[in-house]
């Protein structure tokens, strides 16, 4: 490796990568990059093709199609592939090696020092469970342990298949801290996990895919433009009167039959003020939502695509509001052009009231556990893991 | 080569990161020890009657693998099906992306600890048997080259076992399926065919090609065999195989068994 590599560091890209799986196509035309420098959050529900990508990435199963390359060569090709590429799949362990046995193995066969195994027991905090079997340990220690394995050949590239999985938030918030000091390193980080609330604080840039495919790529901050909003909260005791004179002024209203106040998407609190004080409504709420990163992201995993009725199921399961469903009815009805193209992109796709409940419940507090509970219902049958 | 040393290293850790390897020696010794002591005692009490011509003492120290080659079957079976069943196959081929490297690491691993069984097999045979049989008057014939000979082809044997059980492990994929077709076929299904075959020609020529009569036949001493050598009605064409004949039997069933689970198993995907 040329001096010039090491201090460029090494993109990881994903370019135009099929898999298929008897009668699921896994991965479908997939092309991204994660940078040098930067923590890149592979992010997707349960079974949509994460996994089965990192395992193309690291050669441990074959593409039909497409190449991954780190630092332009295919993971095999690397000269030392295990000092260049720390990598932790599924935390998968022998359980009845010790965490020690299980470092000194891994650093045996990819030949680093043997000082790094105590290192990274103790730069880990799992030193005092080091001689004792892993089959013993806290999905939190297999985290740790897994990250250790991964640090071992000190890698310019660290690719983790949902390291926070199963951590607890000081967990989260230490893993946090030590992949954003790997990145300002140089190195490339590349993270997979189906909870963007998890690590939102943790990437720089974000892959988002569904059932196998892209979504969007770019900047984490740049999701956020791509979801239905922002949105304009707004009440009064006078709603239907408040309703009339916004939709003739060309607004969409959501969330007319709700107890809350009601959202009009692309507006902003000035306009939506300016139409009530021309039609004399007194509002009794007036305010601007924020963007929600994992509203976006929701509404990106699932609106792509068909709408299915697993998807459905889940908006009315998971939140238990049927009177969601008759909103969105009364938004049809209404029937506003929305120049919205995210929301024109979940109308036609035919589950354009799953926005509209996702909307409304991202803001409860039972929102964290929404990504995984998406995942689930949003699994393909059959999918690989 | 630097690649061959560094996943061998991994592997020969592996093997020592859990119990398996000195149980296994310790099932063979205690079960070769039997063998060998029953044997002993048998040939030694019939050793007055049989006179020098006897094979008693071969098939003594051959008892660690004409019995006991079970026990490196089970051993290589174990080590594949253990990281199939623990799905850590992956962790080697991330650690070392060249398949080969890693399988011919194991196999050379598997080699060094079947060696390793085999030791501890003959130490038991020899060991346990040699004494009893001599205390029973029975000729030791430790002082012969060809038995020290034979010695060695039952450590061979039960290195070349072990690879044949990480080739059935492999291609079975399922611990308790391997474990079980390991024991019915080693402990009842071929003692029955080969006993039942030396009734008519065409069989016993099929029959010693069977795993465990080759292994006799490379090791050079078989009490099945034997046996049959002893009924004068048992058809004599159908002689067992050369030492040589045997070996390469044995090297071959290693080989095949390695090689169909390279092909279907070992470059396939890894989930």
């Amino acid at each position: 490796m040329s001096k010039a590599e090491h201090t460029r560091g090494l993109p990881v890209v994903v370019s135009g990568l099929n898999k298929s799986f008897k009668d699921v196509h896994a991965v479908k035309n997939l092309t991204f990059t994660a940078e040098p420098g930067r923590v890149t959050g592979f992010l997707g529900p349960n079974g949509s093709g994460k996994t089965t990508t990192l395992q193309m990435l690291l050669g441990l199963i074959k593409q039909d199609s497409g190449i991954a390359t780190i630092g332009g060569k295919q993971y095999a090709e690397l000269e030392r592939p295990g000092l260049t590429v720390g990598a932790s799949i599924a935390a998968v362990f022998h359980p009845a090696h010790t965490g020690r046995a299980h470092l000194d193995i891994m650093r045996r066969a990819i030949g680093a020092h043997p000082k790094k195994v105590a290192e990274l027991l103790e730069l880990t905090g799992i030193s005092a469970a080091a001689d004792r079997k892993i089959g013993g340990y806290s999905l939190g220690m297999k985290q740790r342990l897994a990250l250790a394995a991964a640090l071992l050949g000190d890698p310019k590239v660290i690719v983790l298949d949902e390291p926070v999985n199963g951590l607890d938030p000081e967990g989260i918030r230490w893993i946090r801290m030590f992949l954003r000091h790997l990145a300002s390193e140089g190195k490339t980080v590349l993270l997979s996990s189906h909870m963007l609330a998890e690590v939102q604080q943790t990437v720089d840039d974000a892959v988002i895919i569904r059932r196998g495919e892209l979504v969007f790529s770019g900047p984490l901050k740049d999701l956020g433009h791509t979801s239905a909003g922002p949105f304009v909260l707004v009440d009064s005791r006078d709603r239907l009167i408040l309703q009339d004179a916004l939709v003739r002024a060309g607004f969409e209203i959501l969330g007319i039959r709700n107890d809350g106040p009601m959202r009009v998407p692309n507006a902003t609190p000035a306009e939506v003020g300016e139409v009530a004080s021309i039609a004399g409504v007194p509002l009794t709420h007036l305010s601007a939502e924020q963007v929600d990163l994992e509203l976006s992201f929701l509404n990106l995993i699932e609106s792509f695509g068909t709408g299915e009725s697993g998807s459905a199921t889940f908006g009315s399961a998971t939140f238990g509001t049927d009177s969601f469903g008759t909103d969105s009815f009364g938004t049809d009805s209404f029937g506003t052009d929305s120049s919205n193209t995210a929301f024109s992109n979940t109308e036609s796709s035919g589950s354009g009231e799953l926005g509209t409940d996702r909307s409304q419940a991202s803001n409860q507090p039972a929102g964290l556990s929404q990504p995984d509970r998406s995942g689930h219902s949003a699994e393909a049958p059959g999918s690989p893991k | 080569m630097s690649r061959f040393v560094r996943s061998f290293s991994a592997e020969y850790r592996k093997v020592l990161a859990t119990k398996l390897w000195w149980i296994m020696a310790l099932v063979l010794f205690l079960y070769t020890a039997m063998m060998a002591g029953t044997f002993a005692a048998l040939f030694g009490a019939m050793s007055d009657q049989a006179g020098t011509a006897a094979p008693g003492a071969k098939i003594i120290y051959a008892s660690a693998a004409s019995f006991g080659y079970v026990v490196p079957l089970l051993f290589g079976a174990i080590m594949a099906t253990t990281e199939i069943r623990y799905g850590v196959l992956g962790l080697a081929f991330i650690a070392e992306p060249k398949r080969e490297i890693v399988l011919v690491a194991k196999l050379a691993m598997l080699l060094l600890m079947g060696v390793a069984l085999g030791l501890a097999g003959v130490l038991a045979s020899v060991g346990v048997g040699a004494p009893i049989y001599a205390a029973l008057g029975g000729a030791t014939e430790l002082n012969e080259i060809g038995v020290w000979a034979l010695i060695v082809r039952t450590v061979l044997a039960i290195a070349l076992w072990s690879i044949i059980g990480f080739g059935l492990g492999l291609l079975l994929r399922s611990q308790a399926v391997t474990i079980v077709v390991a024991l019915i076929f080693t402990q009842f299904l071929e003692p029955i065919l080969r006993m039942g075959a030396m009734f008519w020609e065409w069989s016993a020529s099929i029959a010693r090609f069977f795993p465990g009569a080759a292994t006799d036949s490379f090791i050079g001493a078989s009490l099945i065999n034997d046996l049959s050598a002893l009924d004068p009605t048992a058809p004599t064409g159908s002689a067992s195989l050369t030492a040589l004949q045997g070996g390469l039997v044995l090297l071959a069933l290693a080989v095949i068994t390695v090689l169909i689970a390279w092909v279907v198993r070992w470059r396939k995907d890894v989930q």
